[in-house]
């Protein structure tokens, strides 16, 4: 039962590889892992992009199916071919511990090799993003260093304008600073004056205090006088009535 | 005026009240009785006074409604006894400053006296302040504080309903420009004044005045401000007059309106001004109740004032001006200036000086003193402010008992801020300042 399912495998495989003679290799190859496909996990690796597959091509044919060993089969007919077949047969069953640990290492070794590639693959197309972006910024530096040189004008322009706007600020700092000197002067000056003003304003509210002052000490005294007298007459008026 | 007129003076732009006519009636000016030159009553300024003076009672109690800085301070003359009341503080001091016996701060329609206190009750340019609503309140209180046989003497300013606009039909800025001026809320023509009047007293007298006399500068005001139809080459001439040419004219239109009075001269209304007496009752003359002029020529020689400045019987000839607050009371002079006065013995006169001529330093002021024509000293001033001068009197000077002492200044000065400005129309020509003049 499971010789005819591989013979019919097997069959599969030959047709396939026939017709792949007369097809592109990449529609073959792409078709290749459904014929083959496996249901455990150590399956075939997910399709390879073509340019990567030329190199592996013999790889997938390689893949094993589980415990079966692949049938004894002669495209020769006859006596001698069952004969064949039949030492053929019982070989394969004494030395199924030999070919079936063989199947195994080779089988191991496929699937190794498939992770390899696949790793490689990898490798490469991270590679080749590198190189990409290698390339990109290659491109990028390419272009900034063409506008270095606008760069560099455009700096030495803005340092000449910063040097004349530093010369102008100092020119202007130190006009400033002498106009600050000036009004410095000129304040001393004021406040000289203000303060030679101020004395003779004190000079002179001493003089009018001391004037006003005199002038209510005489306005006192005379209103002294005016009142004794007033009193006087006032104490005569008294005395005039008691008599 | 009062509260009440608030509304009406906050329409004009007028806020402080107190301040308001603190700016308009307080100067420098002097009032005080002991500086009044008997001249000046022919002065058109103290007519008014001078009507006062002549009515009222000497040793009376009297009570100046709106003494502003003092103008009845003359009446101290007659032995009155004087309180004043203002509506501004300031005023009130100014007046107490010129003599008033007590004065306070009060709003006329709730005076702080007692009823019948006073035997007179003045106003002088008061009423014409008063809003219609608090007139009668004002009488009320007039009323009051008046004694029952008391007088109350009113000099108020008067409209012409049918020449002039009234200030209810004056908008916003009409009434602002016209409050402005004096501060006018209340004015009435004559007749309504004394019908007010007549709600509170039985007799009431009445006699427009000013229709004729008016100061040189009342002519231009009422022409400038309130736009009467005085003929505007007179207006001119008055503005040129001098100071002194001013004063000259006002001494005439002063006598003219005492003369007036003197001989009952009926004049008709004119809607300008008002002389109203009143009393609860009859009546004496309405000019010259109580005539008595004799305290305004003092001749004694009154020895216990000790300065010249204030006795009465010194003379001070017309080279100086009124006194003035500098502080502190001083007399400018013009270039030369006279003092006649009699002493007893005369060994040492003193007196106070200042200037305020600018260019001491460049050109010093010299400042001579005579007496009875003889040279006593000569001094050049070099700085402003006050200075002490004190000259002795030499042996055969003293012997005489009347004097003459002259002082004379090398050049005079005239402080007018801006001769263009014609507000400002005090054009004297001044050298020193001169006060506290002691002879010993």
């Amino acid at each position: 039962m499971v010789d005819d399912e591989v013979v019919e495998i097997l069959a599969e495989i030959k047709r396939r590889v026939s017709a792949g003679q007369e097809k592109p290799l990449s529609e073959g190859v792409a078709e290749t892992p459904r014929a083959f496909e496996n249901p455990g996990p150590s399956s075939i690796s997910p399709p390879l992009p073509p340019s990567r597959l030329n190199g592996y091509a013999g790889l997938p044919v390689m893949a094993r199916a589980w415990d079966r060993l692949p049938p004894v089969v002669s495209n020769r007919t006859g006596t001698l071919a069952r004969l064949e077949l039949w030492i053929k047969e019982k070989f394969r069953a004494a030395f199924r511990w030999f070919t079936w640990e063989q199947v195994n290492f080779n089988a191991a070794t496929h699937q190794t090799l498939l992770e390899v590639v696949e790793a490689l693959n990898r490798y490469e197309q991270h590679l080749a993003e590198l190189r990409e972006n290698l390339d990109a910024e290659r491109e990028e530096l390419k272009q900034l260093a063409s506008t270095l040189p606008s760069l560099t004008t455009q700096i030495e322009q803005v340092d000449r304008k910063q040097l004349a706007h530093i010369a102008k600020l100092n020119a202007r700092l130190e006009g400033l600073s002498q106009l600050a000197k000036d009004q410095h002067a000129e304040t001393h000056a004021r406040l000289a004056e203000f303060t030679a003003e101020s004395r003779v304003r004190d000079q002179e509210l001493s003089d009018e205090q001391r004037v006003c002052y005199k002038q209510l000490s005489l306005e006192l005294s005379e209103s002294r006088v005016l009142e004794d007298r007033a009193r006087r007459e006032l104490e005569a008026r008294l005395d005039k009535l008691e008599k | 005026m009062t509260s009440a007129n608030d509304n009406l003076y906050r329409r004009a732009g007028i806020h402080d009240l107190g301040e308001f006519y603190r700016t308009k009636f307080v100067s420098n000016e002097v009032l005080d009785e002991r500086y009044f030159k008997p001249l000046d009553r022919f002065d058109v300024r103290f007519a008014r006074t001078m009507w006062v003076y002549d009515n009222v009672r000497a040793g009376a109690t009297v009570l100046d409604l709106g003494c502003g800085a003092g103008m009845l301070a003359l009446l101290k003359r007659k032995g009155v006894t004087l309180v004043g009341v203002d509506v501004s503080s300031e005023c009130a001091k100014a007046a107490r400053r010129n003599g008033y016996d007590a004065t306070t701060t009060a709003l006329l329609t709730k005076l702080p006296f007692p009823d019948q206190s006073f035997d007179y009750v003045v106003s002088l340019d008061v009423l014409g302040h008063v809003a219609f609503e608090e007139k009668d309140a004002v009488l009320a209180e007039i009323r009051r504080v008046l004694c029952p046989d008391g007088v109350t003497l009113h000099g108020i300013e008067c409209t012409d309903r049918a020449g002039r606009q009234r200030t209810e039909e004056m908008n916003e800025e009409e009434l602002r420009r016209f409050i402005e001026i004096d501060g006018h809320v209340g004015l009435e023509e004559e007749q309504e004044h004394a019908a007010r009047f007549r709600e509170f007293f039985p007799h009431v007298a009445w006699e427009p005045r000013y229709a004729l006399c008016l100061s040189s500068e009342e002519f231009i005001k009422q022409a400038d401000k309130y736009g009467l139809p005085f003929e505007d080459d007179f207006i001119d001439y008055l503005r040129e007059l001098s100071f002194k040419e001013r004063r000259a004219f006002d001494m005439a239109m002063g006598y003219v309106f005492s003369k007036i009075s003197d001989l009952h001269v009926k004049l008709p209304k004119a809607g300008l001004y008002v002389l109203l007496k009143a009393s609860p009752a009859p009546l004496g003359p309405f000019y010259n109740e109580h005539r008595d002029r004799r305290d305004l020529f003092v001749t004694a020689n009154d020895e216990s004032i000790s300065a010249l400045d204030r006795r009465s019987d010194v003379r001070f000839d017309d080279g100086w001006f009124e006194p003035n607050v500098l502080p502190p009371v001083a007399r400018w002079m013009g270039k030369r200036g006279r003092i006649s006065f009699r002493a007893a013995q005369l060994n040492e006169i003193s007196l106070d000086v200042t200037t305020h001529i600018p260019d001491l330093n460049q050109q010093p002021l010299e400042v001579e003193v005579l007496l009875n024509g003889q040279l006593l000293n000569a001094c050049s001033v070099f700085r402003n402010g006050w200075l002490t001068l004190r000259v002795d009197v030499s042996a055969e000077l003293r012997a005489t008992a009347d004097y003459m002492l002259e002082l004379r200044a090398s050049r005079t000065w005239q402080p007018r801020p801006n001769p263009e400005d014609r507000d400002q129309r005090d054009d004297r020509e001044i050298s020193i300042a001169v006060c506290n003049v002691v002879v010993q």
